[in-house]
């Protein structure tokens, strides 16, 4: 119950009934935050990261759906809990900021209703003191013209200005943790790193932790501490930001970072693509998912799942056989 | 130094000449959208050009311009010298259709549906050819194997294709006509990062073997910068910088570009930490009506009253072939 990290994912896993069976979308995820911080959860679609922080806070409405595992946040099962508990922690304890600011509005009530409608429900406020509280919560969101914004509909504001209201409402409540699901996604660069620069200023004043969910490595550059890399509904690798990318120890994180470019590449110079594509979810092989498309796949890459080994550089974990205790004596052993 | 690339010789003809296009909607009520407002700009032989901007800034109404698929309201564009229709009927699509073609962003609402990858890859050479039904097969076989599909995709729809296959098709597609120049919408920005490496080092392959210049459009400066021989930068329907590709990103000279640059998040922690400028403020409006002054002047930190009262032009700044509309550079 004293547990001092904010959240705490342990084994989640997530099967999706489809016509065609079960979507093993999530398949053993762990990991924990820690209050303050911000963690990103990295990967390219269809790798179960956003899945796994819906499944987690009960927004996948789908007859039949598996979960397993918890889920524990400030101490308590978010798996386990009714939609009544659920409803007291979405929006109140957890803020959530998504993609496409315009679809996440309703379209017929204005910003500041729907802004209000949290404090309302969440905190007990009167209608009017709520109107007031949005248009303060703009404000504190450098959103122009606050007062203009509150009676405004979301079709009115471009989607910058969206999604920093909908950051706003996200922080109504006064949430100790944010979850942000590719949240700059849908923007222009300067637009994003304005976004960017918002939240971490919020995280720095509120001290909130965020959980961010994105495909993009500059992103997490620039915003987490800890970063977690997903592949084919598993996560193969957790680090701190540094070691990640001074040490990324995962074949599919290196794959990816060779394949992002950056300012010192030399004009000419191929990018190093990942040719191939993900596993099958509804048959997952019973190896790592990454080998079939791994330089240095080995026999019991096919057959067994390498568990979470500590990477042998940098102070993460990684899964895979290579960092196995084991591997670099058996490999001095096989060269000799 | 990557720069030998970029420079051409000086007397070479380009092969499009773009020449104070505009392209200006009519949004009612007396108002009119500049989306391209008097954009001169020329690609070489074999070039990469990349553009860049943010979303209302012109770069894909240009793109479309250019091929034909936009009306122009003023100004001219040369393909080799000849010089374009300003309003296309269709006779003007097919006989340009071996000099410039496109690929798209949406790559699946650009293929028909109803149509299989060999069907579509053969449409436009079997519209503009004599080949008979055997050879066509043959040389379209051909072209999706030189994407990276295979003969076994021949007969499937755009449905059963994954993204960067689609992307692909799309290639086969455009190169089937063996253009000049292609022009790239949005290339890879649907697409996940792995993927987007595949077909960026397809696309550049492409040029090199075929020697065809490449538009390209896009707003991931990274991978702009990685592929681009020079590059083009437009804010609210105007070219704001023009260079190539290694001046501009080490020195941009004109503010809008520096922001935009100092914007673009890197995969470095380290760098990232060390990130102190504040972002650039404000919001990018519509580019309605005749431009006052520059465009970006409500934006700009360097702003002045000349800045606010007259349209800056394109002037060349250090070497001849890096052009810069600011009066503050």
């Amino acid at each position: 119950m004293a547990e001092r990290e904010l959240l705490v994912v342990d084994e989640l896993r997530v099967e999706i009934p489809t016509h065609g069976g079960f979507v093993r979308a999530v398949r053993g995820v762990s990991f924990s935050m820690e209050p303050g911080k911000t963690l990103a959860l990295v990967g390219e679609s269809g790798c179960g990261k956003s899945v796994s922080v819906q499944a987690m806070l009960g927004l996948i409405n789908v007859q039949g759906l598996r979960l397993a595992g918890e889920a524990r946040f400030m101490g308590q099962d978010l798996l386990a809990m009714s939609e009544a508990q659920l409803n007291t922690v979405r929006g109140a304890r957890i803020g959530m900021v998504f993609q496409d600011p315009l679809s996440a509005f309703n379209p017929t009530r204005t910003i500041g209703e729907q802004i209000a409608e949290g404090l309302v429900l969440h905190k007990g406020m009167a209608k009017q003191a709520a109107l007031e509280e949005a248009r303060r919560l703009l404000d504190e969101c450098r959103l122009s013209e606050p007062a203009r914004r509150v009676v405004q509909y979301p079709f009115e504001l471009s989607g910058g200005m969206l999604q920093r209201a909908m950051i706003a409402m996200a922080l109504a409540c006064g949430p100790q943790l944010l979850i942000a699901d590719e949240p700059t996604t849908a923007l222009d660069v300067t637009t994003q790193d304005q976004i960017l620069w918002l939240m971490q200023e919020l995280q720095r004043s509120r001290g909130m932790s965020i959980l961010l969910i994105t495909h993009d490595l500059a992103v997490v550059a620039r915003m987490a501490d800890d970063v977690a890399v997903m592949y084919a509904g598993q996560l193969v690798e957790r680090a701190g930001v540094d070691d990640l990318f001074s040490h990324p120890t995962h074949p599919y994180t290196r794959a990816l970072m060779r394949a992002t470019p950056h300012g010192e590449m030399v004009r000419g110079e191929p990018l190093a693509s990942i040719e191939g594509s993900p596993p099958d979810l509804f048959a997952p092989p019973p190896g790592c998912g990454f080998c079939p498309r791994c330089d240095h796949a080995m026999r019991i890459c096919e057959d067994r799942v390498p568990l979470l080994f500590t990477s042998r550089r940098g102070g993460g974990v990684s899964r895979c056989w290579m960092e196995h205790p084991d591997y670099s004596r058996a490999r001095v052993v096989g060269d000799a | 130094m990557p720069e030998s690339l970029a420079n051409k010789p000086a007397d070479e003809k380009p092969l499009l000449s773009v020449d104070g296009a505009s392209c200006y909607f009519n949004l009612g009520q007396g108002q009119i959208l500049r989306a391209v407002d008097e954009v001169s700009l020329d690609i070489g032989s074999g070039e990469i050009l990349g553009l860049v901007g943010e979303s209302g800034s012109g770069k894909s109404t240009l793109g479309k311009l250019i091929i034909g698929l936009n009306h122009k309201s003023g100004g001219r564009v040369e393909f080799e010298g000849r010089r374009l229709p300003d309003h296309y009927r269709s006779a003007d699509f097919r006989a340009q259709s071996g000099d410039i073609q496109m690929i798209f962003q949406e790559v699946y609402s650009a293929l028909s549906p109803r149509m299989t990858a060999g069907e579509i890859v053969m449409e436009g050479m079997r519209l503009t050819g004599s080949d008979n039904g055997l050879v066509l097969r043959e040389k379209a076989l051909a072209w999706l194997d030189r994407v990276g599909l295979s003969a076994a995709h021949m007969n499937r729809y755009p449905h059963e294709f994954s993204g960067g296959q689609r992307q692909r098709l799309g290639i086969a597609r455009a190169l089937a006509m063996r253009p000049r120049l292609l022009i790239c919408d949005e290339p890879v920005s649907a697409l996940d990062v792995s993927v987007q490496a595949q077909i960026v080092n397809l696309l550049e392959s492409i040029r090199r073997e075929m020697d065809i210049s490449i538009l390209f459009i896009a707003h991931d400066l990274s991978m702009v910068r990685y592929i681009s021989d020079r590059l083009a930068v437009m804010y609210l329907g105007k070219l704001v910088e023009v260079g190539s590709a290694h001046q501009v990103f080490e020195a941009p000279a004109h503010p809008y570009t520096q922001a935009l640059l100092a914007s673009n998040p890197l995969p470095d922690p380290a760098l990232e930490r060390q990130r102190k400028h504040q972002p650039i403020q404000g919001e990018v409006l519509a580019p309605i009506g005749a431009p006052v002054g520059c465009r970006f002047a409500d934006r700009c930190p360097h702003a002045d009253e000349q800045c606010r009262q007259q349209v800056p032009p394109m002037r060349p700044y250090q070497s001849g072939d890096w052009l810069v509309a600011c009066h503050k550079a």
